[in-house]
């Protein structure tokens, strides 16, 4: 048996999203922003020239549309004269770089535990369903205060910090699922035919975990996008020649009334990416839970 | 019940111990030394010993760990060096504020929340139902902290309506309440309007309508009642999100409560306020997921309490 | 000796700068302290007064880990007396002290107490307290520790208190001004949640970290204040610290961010006012680097940034180009030849001297975010020339203890002379003893070590005028700008005197209901 006929058994074909794509013509609308996000956060800063160190501090605090030496700088200038556009479209690629990676070690280290766990029973399951426990009762937000606080500067002590206490959902959902599916005919199956444990795990478990899997990874992909920008504005974590969101929309809080600029396109940056990611992930997992139930 | 609550409590020790634990980890990787902070640059080498001795850090460190673990259990927590006091005092000194914030921001949540939901799940599908949709999914992701910032510029410096920060009167309390009620509004809201949605083609409520009842009463006494159970659980599960969205709002709005002091001790150094900070953080945690489980049993028959796999 | 803020962290803020003041260093600009509570314009009786400084108070206790933090030695200036305060360069006034004096090599100094003080409970301040106040501090566990290494304290009779050093230092009465008499005390814990003194005003309420309340102390030596209750509160963010000025909310506040002080100086309601201040951008170049051991090198590095430019747009309130390394208001202040912005000079002297412009990147570590703006512009005008600088950004443990281990390139701090004497900063920085800076120079040495042992005030600052020619032209570090102090303050108070340490005292303060 190939995964294919399995998935072509199991009675699940998705003929729902589909026929309301074609209803809803702005379904496209969050997978289109989140491109550009991501295609200004890849060529963007070969197009734009930015670097954090360089300033021009006559040309400070411009308000948006203001000519300056190099250009005009559509969204203003902050405090020591840098463009804000380049600092967005700067910003955008930090944000992806950590987001991916904290999703990535999450996603990793969370399915493998979870799988693991669900697959195996026991004591294994019993160690991670506790730490599980622990993690749970504990703001995953709190955590990284604490850790990128004390650990630090660096994008590895914000990619740590976040990740520490990120892979739980990934665990949950995967021992979950791994539980309902190794009580299925073609895993006894396996386990007749003599497929080794490791073998049974890998080919015959994980693959019905993908879909619900990167259905979550999105959604955690948005709220460590929305972490790292909280910790950075903290003033944690990040050092300051990184560009960031959080970080210039904590420079710009002093100049509020002066010059809210610097406060507000980062924000509304963030936001709008967020909502689109949050939407894209909400529809991935209305589609592979239906799957699931 | 018994053996539940039991394992539940088990549970909750070994939370506080896997806490105090990692966070003395962490404190231990830390780069740069206590002593040294305390005593600042113009300190001799002898004086730095000295206090590096008079607090222990001389000693190998499961010795550390292991007097720390004893000390904890006897809820000593140490003095903060900060402020000059027992951390826990100081804790909890920030504590009612931080209580007082949270409570706010649960109440409008709540209030909020189900006006929003209602007005979206009774028509399931209408305009007006998408509308708030829309809207709330905007509020969940919507950054808090900017949202404050934003608050603070509208209501705070342009309108002068509102003190920006600081803590004290009832007026101190609204900008940043709501702030933190935001996401929890979000999510009361998509919960209740698809337990009303559902309610809403339910028999019970086809038979009510029959019998005459106005939408309103239809409304207020089957369908509010029956979408409130998924409300409570939710809200229970989510209060340890919200007391960690109120470290980072009290940050904002300089609200005077366990978040901004303990943002201030991890800056600080100031270990001992950091583990007393986190452990009452974790009870509290531990306390309202119980107290959520328990109210949920009570208002449901249909639930029992077990432990949970 | 560093001054650190950080916007969101304000407590953090508050430690630094407590050792700046220790190492001398005023307080810069920041942020940092706050709450807006009401009551501000006071008005009735002898008057309400409500300030608002850049740090919190957090700690009442003048001797510990937080004695020299602003908020700490604010809240000490109010509630406590020192035993001399510092005037200005060189100059102390005396408060439980009432005459002083010191031996010929400024190893023993011997203070006369004023007679007839007393606590605000009554009890007199003797000799003793003075002792127990010292001997505390020599135990404590903070930062005014370092400054009395090795020192010994006695009281020959009830109002004769005399400090022996274990050697020469004429820098004893700027450190001592820092150090605040408390009554001996058992429970230190419970008694400085709300402290009796001998100062100008008593603790009513102390919520640490948000308000401390005090009210005039009827029985204080120099006359009971006019105010009746005074209140300083923490205001951590800058912008709702200038709101609550402009509203009345707050009556005082001090150390605000350049952007600010123009729009405040449009409010006529309001008066603006800065102050010299014993504070200087400093920033040390690593002699013991090889890329920086060549002063012509550092003198080339110096000359290629535009500082008047940068000083211009970022502080042009509270900056003016520095030509000496301590401030005019420092005894040993000696102005230089002021070092010329001129970067084909600058690049042809680095060519000249075979800079490495492919392999040197200087690393350029700070620790207090609001010196990020300056350092930026720094490093761009470094960039201009083919200089690469990084700004490392370093959390203040670490900061600090790369600091002592002299594990940077470059430098960047905010120092000042404590007690306004050049020997709290040149001779207690420069020395190759003290090992701080990387550079060592004998001739130097034995200049300091000259100024150091003496209390003849002309032959110190004819020392320490040749001290400051060799730290300049050998450029030991770049010294771009004296810093000033700026206050702000409604104009129905009265009699408020800026202070140059940013530190400030109110028993003189009156306030007219407006």
């Amino acid at each position: 048996m190939t995964q294919a006929d399995l998935l072509g058994a199991d009675p699940v074909p998705d003929v729902e999203a589909p026929t309301r794509r074609r209803k809803r013509p702005l379904a496209a609308v969050p997978y289109v922003i989140i491109g550009v996000y991501l295609l200004a956060a890849i060529i963007g800063p070969l197009l734009i020239d930015y670097d954090p160190v360089r300033t021009e501090v006559t040309e400070r605090l411009l308000p948006p549309g203001s000519q300056t030496s190099t250009g005009t700088a559509w969204l203003g200038t902050d405090a020591v004269g840098r463009d804000m556009l380049a600092q967005i479209v700067y910003g955008a690629r930090t944000s992806f770089i950590i987001g991916i990676a904290v999703v990535g070690v999450c996603g990793t280290v969370g399915v493998a535990l979870g799988a693991l766990a669900g697959y195996l029973r026991g004591l294994s399951d019993a160690v991670v369903s506790r730490l599980i426990d622990i993690l749970m009762a504990f703001p995953g937000i709190l955590l990284a205060i604490i850790i990128a606080g004390i650990l630090g500067r660096g994008m590895h002590v914000v990619i740590i910090a976040l990740s520490v206490g990120g892979w739980v959902g990934f665990a949950r959902l995967s021992r979950s699922i791994t539980m309902s599916t190794r009580e299925r005919d073609w895993v006894d199956a396996a386990r007749i035919m003599g497929v080794s444990k490791p073998a049974t795990l890998t080919r015959h478990i994980v693959p019905f975990l993908a879909g619900s899997v990167i259905a979550l990874a999105t959604i955690e992909l948005a709220s460590a996008i929305l972490a790292e920008a909280a910790l950075s504005f903290l003033g944690l974590g990040l050092p300051p020649d990184v560009v960031s969101w959080g970080q210039s929309i904590a420079n710009g809080r002093e100049y509020l009334e002066t010059a809210w600029w610097i406060t507000v396109f980062p924000g509304i940056a963030l936001t709008i990416l967020v909502i689109s990611i949050g939407l894209a992930g909400d529809r991935l997992t209305r589609r592979y839970t239906r799957k699931r139930d | 019940m018994t053996y539940y609550l039991v394992k539940r409590l088990a549970i909750g020790l070994l939370t506080i111990w896997g806490v105090v634990t990692a966070v003395f980890v962490v404190i231990r990787f830390a780069p740069g030394d206590q002593a040294t902070v305390a005593l600042g640059p113009d300190a001799t080498v002898e004086q730095v010993e000295a206090l590096r001795h008079s607090l222990g850090l001389d000693r190998p460190l499961l010795v550390q760990y292991f007097s720390y673990l004893g000390d904890v259990a006897a809820l000593d927590f140490g003095e903060s060096y900060r402020y000059g006091r027992p951390a826990m005092q100081a804790v909890l000194e920030r504590f009612p504020a931080t209580v007082t914030l949270t409570l706010t921001a649960t109440v409008i949540a709540l209030i909020a929340g189900l006006l929003l939901g209602v007005l979206a799940g009774q028509r399931p599908g209408s305009l007006l139902d998408r509308a708030v949709s829309t809207f709330t999914l905007g509020l969940q992701a919507v950054p808090p902290f900017w949202v404050g910032i934003m608050f603070i510029l509208v209501f705070a410096l342009q309108f002068r309506m509102l003190p920006s920060a600081g803590g004290g009167s009832p007026a101190h309390l609204v900008l940043p309440a709501v702030t933190l009620s935001i996401p929890f509004t979000a999510l009361v809201a998509r919960i209740s309007r698809s337990g009303i949605a559902e309610a809403m083609g339910e028999a019970y409520v086809q038979t009510a309508r029959s019998k005459g009842l106005t939408e309103r009463s239809v409304l207020s006494g089957h369908v509010l009642k029956n979408s409130l159970i998924p409300v409570v659980t939710v809200v229970g599960l989510q209060l340890g999100n919200l007391l960690g969205g109120a470290v980072v709002i009290e940050t904002v709005f300089a609200w005077p409560g366990l978040g901004s002091l303990l943002v201030s001790a991890v800056g600080n150094r100031d270990f001992a306020v950091v583990q007393a900070a986190t452990v009452l953080i974790a009870l509290c945690v531990i306390v309202l997921n119980l107290t959520a489980d328990i109210v949920n049993a009570k208002l449901d028959p249909r639930i029992r309490l077990e432990a949970p796999r | 000796m560093t001054l650190r803020m950080r916007r969101p962290l304000s407590a953090v803020a508050a430690t630094l700068t407590a050792m700046a003041v220790v190492a001398g260093c005023s307080f810069g600009e920041s942020s940092d302290t706050a709450g807006a509570e009401s009551d501000g314009d006071g008005g009735a009786g002898g008057g309400t007064l409500t300030v608002a400084g850049p740090i919190a108070i957090e700690n009442l206790d003048p001797h510990g880990a937080a004695s020299m933090d602003a908020g700490t030695q604010l809240a000490a200036r109010a509630i406590f007396s020192q035993l001399v305060i510092s005037t200005g360069s060189g100059e102390f006034e005396g408060e439980l002290a009432e005459s002083w004096q010191s031996n010929d090599d400024a190893s023993v100094w011997t203070f006369s107490l004023r007679s007839g003080v007393e606590f605000s409970d009554g009890t007199p301040v003797t000799a003793e307290d003075v002792v127990a106040s010292f001997e505390r501090v020599l135990a404590g566990e903070g930062p005014l520790a370092g400054n009395f290494e090795g020192y010994t304290v006695d009281a020959p009779d009830e109002s004769t208190v005399v400090f022996t050093a274990p050697s020469p230092d004429a820098a004893f009465l700027g450190k001592i001004s820092s150090f605040f008499v408390t009554p001996q005390v058992e429970n230190d814990g419970e008694f400085f949640s709300a402290p009796v003194g001998s100062g100008p005003f008593v603790v009513e309420s102390f919520e640490p970290g948000q308000v401390l309340q005090v009210s005039a102390n009827p029985g204080y030596w120099d006359g009971e204040p006019e105010l009746e209750t005074l209140e300083f509160q923490s205001i951590p963010e800058v912008a709702a610290r200038m709101t609550a000025l402009k509203t009345g909310e707050v009556d005082i506040t001090w150390s605000m961010p350049d952007d600010q002080i123009a729009e405040l100086r449009a409010d006529e309601n309001l008066t603006v006012e800065s102050v010299p201040s014993p504070g200087v951008f400093t920033m040390w170049m690593n002699a013991s680097r090889p890329a920086l051991a060549d002063p012509a090198v550092r003198r080339a590095l110096w000359q290629a940034v535009d500082f008047e430019a940068i000083i211009e747009s970022l502080f042009p309130e509270t900056g003016t180009p520095a030509d000496a390394p301590v401030s005019p208001s420092v005894l040993g202040y000696a102005p230089q030849e002021p070092v010329q912005y001129d970067p084909d000079a600058a690049k042809a002297a680095l060519d000249q001297a075979g800079f490495d412009y492919e392999n040197t990147v200087i690393e350029w570590q700070y620790s207090q975010p609001q010196f990020r703006n300056f350092m930026n512009a720094v490093a761009s005008d470094l960039a201009e020339i083919g200089v690469k600088v990084e700004p490392t950004n370093k959390e203040q443990a670490v900061f600090l203890e790369d600091l002592l281990a002299l594990n940077w390139d470059m430098n960047m701090q905010q120092i000042g002379s404590q007690g306004y004497d050049a020997a709290t900063n040149l001779g207690r920085l420069y020395t190759c003893e003290a090992n701080r800076i990387g550079y060592c120079n004998e001739e130097l040495d034995k200049l300091l070590a000259a100024a150091g042992s003496t209390s003849d005030v002309a032959e110190r600052e004819d020392l320490y005028a040749q001290a400051t020619e060799i730290i300049w032209n050998d450029a030991v570090g770049m010294y771009p700008m004296f810093v000033e102090q700026p206050y702000a303050w409604r104009n129905s108070v009265e009699g408020f005197t800026p202070v140059s340490d940013g530190v400030p005292y109110f028993h003189e303060v009156t306030v007219s209901g407006d």
